[in-house]
């Protein structure tokens, strides 16, 4: 996943006409994945909606970008059955159409076996599928649909992926191709402390009234095994709060689990995969290290060492640490390292010096814990980071809410 | 009769869709159908129509001879810089309205009046289409807004009213037009910067309509208390949230389009030649 559809751009001497011609003349690509799991799935009807992850820069480069949820397509209850059981994705295909060099999707469909089910958006409702079936259905292809988007990722994996951001003020590439999507498009504007404003992927807004944050993160790390993505939406502290969180955890050798935990946001979506113990995903107030991780904060937290992956934020015992967004990071005791695109604040010792991104340290062990870190990053797709995903759930209100059409 | 104008404030979008690209501003086939439409029907059910248009706009509905549609004209309107276009999206609607002069309805450019509306509104001097609930994640505690310095919010208003649902607003008092877009107008330009682009909006949009009414001790009338009960009436289509449908789903916008124009054709003969002239939908005439 991931591909860059740059031979959707208009060439430079490609008039409007011919450019339209040619968009209307292409085949029909492969738009993205649709996730599929028994609750979405109507057996009254016999129809499925599905949750959909679009492949690559596709969606920036259609004139209305696709949403994730809304989409349904009719399946026989005993292939629908069997599609679930396999746990994995099927490819959406997509044929475009281009107008006064405009693309727009102009229909979808989606091959299974012998068959092409027809898929359509009519703003049905989708649930979100647990964060492990995502990565299940891109890790562990049945039917080697997704051999030709590994063998792509992986030359995209970063060579030399270790980018000593140096407590840089500014948005940078650490990872390489694999996350530069993310980290481009992420701008951080501190002001005392209390004022992010991060672009696109993410915003964060003043540190006591209102606080918006959407991330997306993925991390493989050395000590354990994470794949992850986290969108996260927080705002208001007071009178509102609106959070939204997915996390995926997949461990090396535990086993997974899965909770919902939203204990002092008001009102929380949280979808988490977790192993258990002490590793813990989603909103939580923790009762031993008196630590708060917001959104979609992970943390392994024991005494005063504490392991965050994701986007959380917390406060620990005498350190206090704050990591937005993108955050990401190890600390032990003193040493602490900041991978991905995380940022933190360390009350005692680094101050607010290291914003986003990895960084080398001022010691030797923490060159040495981000280097192993970032080694074992497995940077996914932007393809697979589902943007729009906490907005997936109100597609069949908001489609619901024309009314009197029938009257035209 | 009752006047009626609509509003088109491009800025918005030219703003989101950044500098580096020429902005050219133009309207989808749903949509474009969708407006000629609303005109056609509430200048035979109501009046005359005017719209409100910035410059952008007025250019495509040069170019595209929808103007001389409108039988009271189209005027320019100007939205002040102090007003955050991403913030305030829908700021135009606003200006359009403190333009206004007499009785007149304000009538959104998705929403389709099939009947007299005289006969609906009675004496009321404000009236809308349905209240909305007081949802405080869509309309929080108005005093989480910063605001910049010299702008308070007066201390008789009063925020338990019900928000008002403007897709369709009508009014004959001159007073409260002047008091509420000069309120709403005074809140978006008070307010300090921010990447809100839903709860300010609707709070100077939908939230201080009755709130300035009840301060003026006026009334709201609206044609049905909720929106749920729109669902059973034959006086308004509003195309609203199913615009997510004709947006992603083509053979619904084919359908849909095709049906609009089949009506114009047959009920609103005047009115199809303006939608034949129009570049995006010469595919489905």
């Amino acid at each position: 996943m991931g591909k860059m559809f740059s031979w959707l751009d208009k060439r430079a001497h490609e008039d409007i006409e011919a450019y339209d011609r040619r968009i209307n003349a292409s085949k029909a690509l492969h738009g993205g994945y649709a996730f599929l799991t028994w609750d979405n799935y109507d057996e009254s009807l016999g129809v499925f909606s599905a949750y959909v992850v679009w492949n690559g820069d596709l969606n920036r480069r259609l004139r209305h970008p696709l949403p994730q949820g809304g989409f349904m397509f009719s399946c026989p209850k005993d292939r629908a059955a069997e599609i679930c059981e396999a746990n994995r994705a099927l490819p959406v295909f997509i044929k475009l159409y281009s107008v006064n060099a405009k693309v727009y999707a102009e229909s979808f469909y989606i091959p299974d076996e012998d068959r092409n089910y027809d898929f359509y958006f009519n703003g049905c409702e989708v649930h979100v599928p647990e964060w492990w079936m995502v990565f299940a259905g891109m890790q562990q292809p049945a039917d080697g649909h997704y051999e030709e988007e590994v063998e792509t990722f992986d030359n995209i994996l970063p060579q030399t992926p270790f980018t000593d951001a140096g407590g840089s003020t500014s948005s940078y590439k650490a990872l390489g191709n694999t996350s530069c999507n993310a980290l481009r498009s992420t701008s951080y504007n501190a002001s005392g402390n209390t004022s992010y404003s991060v672009s696109n992927l993410s915003s964060y807004r003043g540190s006591a009234s209102s606080y918006r944050a959407y991330s997306r993160t993925s991390y493989k790390g050395s000590v354990s095994s994470y794949s992850a993505y986290s969108l996260s939406s927080y705002r208001g502290s007071v009178s509102s709060y609106n959070a939204f969180s997915h996390t995926s955890y997949k461990g090396s050798g535990f086993g997974m689990g899965s909770y919902n935990y939203g204990s002092f946001l008001r009102s929380t979506f949280s979808l988490s995969s977790y192993y258990g113990g002490r590793y813990r995903f989603g909103g939580f107030m923790s009762e031993n290290s008196a630590s708060w991780a917001f959104l979609s904060g992970s943390f392994y937290s024991g005494s005063y060492a504490s392991t965050g992956f994701l986007s959380g934020s917390f406060s620990s015992g005498s350190y206090t640490y704050g990591s937005f967004l993108f955050g990401s990071f190890f600390s032990s005791s003193y040493l602490s390292g900041s991978y991905l695109s995380g940022s933190y604040r360390s009350a005692n010792r680094y101050g607010s010096r290291y914003l986003s991104g990895s960084y080398s340290a001022e010691m030797p062990e923490d060159l040495a814990i981000g280097e192993a870190s970032v080694q074992g990053t497995e940077g996914v797709s932007e393809a697979y980071a589902p943007v729009e995903a906490a907005e997936v759930a109100p597609v069949r209100w908001i489609a619901e809410m024309g009314y009197g059409i029938g009257l035209i | 009769m009752i006047n009626g104008f609509y509003s088109m404030w491009t800025k918005p979008s030219k703003v989101r869709l950044g500098t580096n690209k020429k902005y050219i501003y133009e309207m989808e086939d749903f949509e474009v159908i969708t407006m000629i439409l609303s005109v056609a029907a509430y200048e035979r059910y109501n009046g005359p129509t005017k719209m409100y248009a910035d410059e952008d706009a007025c250019a495509y509905l040069d170019k595209t001879g929808l103007a001389s549609m409108f039988h009271r004209g189209v005027e320019l309107i100007g939205v002040s810089e102090e007003i955050d276009p991403l913030v305030f999206w829908a700021a135009g609607k606003l200006v359009a309205l403190s333009k206004e002069q007499g009785a007149s309805a304000m009538i959104d450019l998705d929403l389709i009046i099939w009947k007299d509306l005289a006969k609906c509104i009675g004496e009321n001097p404000v009236y809308v289409i349905h209240r909305e609930e007081l949802n405080p994640v869509i309309y929080p505690d108005p005093h989480v807004f910063e605001c910049n310095e010299g702008y308070s919010m007066p201390e008789e208003w009063d925020f338990s009213v019900l928000p008002a649902n403007t897709a369709l607003l009508y009014t004959s008092s001159e007073e409260f037009r002047k008091y509420y877009t000069s309120a709403a107008l005074a809140f978006m330009k008070g307010c300090a910067p921010s990447k809100d682009n839903l709860n300010r909006m609707v709070f100077a949009e939908q939230r201080l309509l009755p709130i300035c009414a009840k301060a003026m001790g006026l009334g709201v009338g609206s044609y049905v208390k909720s929106v749920s009960e729109l669902r059973e009436q034959t006086v308004f289509t509003h195309i609203w949230g199913h615009k997510d449908v004709l947006k992603y789903n083509l053979q619904e916008r084919e359908q849909y389009i095709r049906r609009c124009l089949k009506r114009l054709k047959y009920d609103f003969p005047d009115y199809y030649v303006y939608a034949a002239g129009v570049k995006e939908l010469q595919r489905y005439v």
